[in-house]
């Protein structure tokens, strides 16, 4: 639209300029002939326009013609053309604004999301350390649990072995003292069936007689 | 069963007729099989089996085997003799042997019962003393 109403005024600035040339031209015209100002003045202009519409040649009625062949054709390419061309620049201009309005609002996305990614990041790193830590102190109350264990079990299979060697120590002193208990005994009745005289086991037998009758009766 | 039980019956009647101071006495006992037999019994083979069984017992309960190293004395014996019939409350016959390996003393069995007094039980006892 604002291209159409420019060149509708450039259309009547040259038409208007065409015909102050045209009146210049009488003007002197006159002047040069009758010696009065005014009317000279006056037949000059007109003299000069006409002279110069006449080395132009412009014919008024097919200027006017022309002009609104001109209009005509401006308001039909408005139209048609300039006015399709500038809705499709107002789309255009549209989208790349909308589109410009997207990058922009993706870069704010993006950047927030790089935000949360490094957020989450830092909260990955934390939790991992957390972890590390935990998995550390846990690796460390084993070894301590298994060292007890292993102590404890150490401990116990020496006091194990240590009661074993009592024992074993117990059974062979018994088993010593036992031996000795029976030599002594065979050793005493062999002594006594040899140093026992017959009167001596008769006496013998009589006390055991009466050690008898007094144990039963 | 029922046979078996009077033969039991009868082996014991015969043997309580035959006792004279306790004791049973053989001739009074073999009179009374003799009887038994002249009857034609056809338990006499069962009785004297049965006879023969509670025989055994009693005159394993009325001996006192005495076992000593050396022999003992008349006195000794008769005093053994009457401090087992007082003991057992019936006549016990006395039946000695000798056995060197008691050392001293006396061993003394009357049927499942056996008195020691020797020393080679004591020496026995000291041993089992000592053993675990």
């Amino acid at each position: 639209m604002k291209h159409f109403i420019s060149a509708f005024f450039l259309s009547l600035c040259l038409i208007a300029g065409l015909s102050a040339g045209e009146d210049t031209v009488q003007y002197q015209t006159a002047y040069s002939e009758n010696g009065n100002l005014e009317e000279g003045e006056a037949s000059a202009k007109s003299g000069m326009i006409q002279e110069v519409a006449k080395q132009f040649g412009v014919d008024w009625p097919t200027l006017i013609a022309q002009m609104l062949n001109f209009l005509i054709v401006a308001a039909v390419l408005h139209q048609l053309a300039i006015k399709p061309i500038l809705s499709t620049f107002e789309e255009r201009q549209q989208k790349i604004a909308d589109g410009l309005q997207y990058a922009e609002e993706m870069k704010a996305q993006s950047l927030a999301a790089e935000k949360e990614r490094s957020e989450k990041i830092k909260e990955a790193v934390l939790e991992a350390q957390k972890i590390v830590g935990e998995a550390r102190d846990q690796s460390k109350a084993l070894i301590e649990k298994k060292i007890q264990e292993a102590t404890a079990q150490a401990e116990s299979l020496i006091k194990k072995a240590n009661e074993a060697t009592e024992i074993e120590r117990q059974k062979m002193l018994a088993e010593v003292r036992e031996e000795v208990a029976r030599l002594v005994v065979v050793t005493s009745a062999k002594v006594l069936e040899k140093e026992l005289s017959n009167e001596d086991k008769d006496k013998f037998s009589k006390s055991a007689v009466n050690s008898l009758n007094n144990s039963l009766s | 069963m029922r046979a078996t039980k009077k033969i039991d019956q009868l082996a014991q009647k015969l043997i309580e007729v035959s006792k004279v101071d306790g004791i049973v006495d053989e001739s009074n006992l073999w009179q009374g099989v003799q009887a038994f037999k002249e009857s034609n019994s056809n338990y006499w083979i069962p009785l004297l089996k049965t006879l023969k069984k509670k025989l055994s017992r009693i005159l394993t309960w009325q001996t006192a085997e005495v076992t000593s190293p050396t022999e003992l004395d008349a006195n000794t014996l008769n005093e053994l003799k009457e401090l087992f019939s007082q003991r057992y409350h019936r006549p016990i016959r006395v039946q000695t042997s000798i056995d060197s390996s008691l050392i001293a003393g006396i061993r003394v069995k009357i049927g499942d019962d056996v008195y020691d007094a020797s020393i080679a039980e004591r020496l026995q006892r000291i041993s089992e003393a000592n053993k675990i």
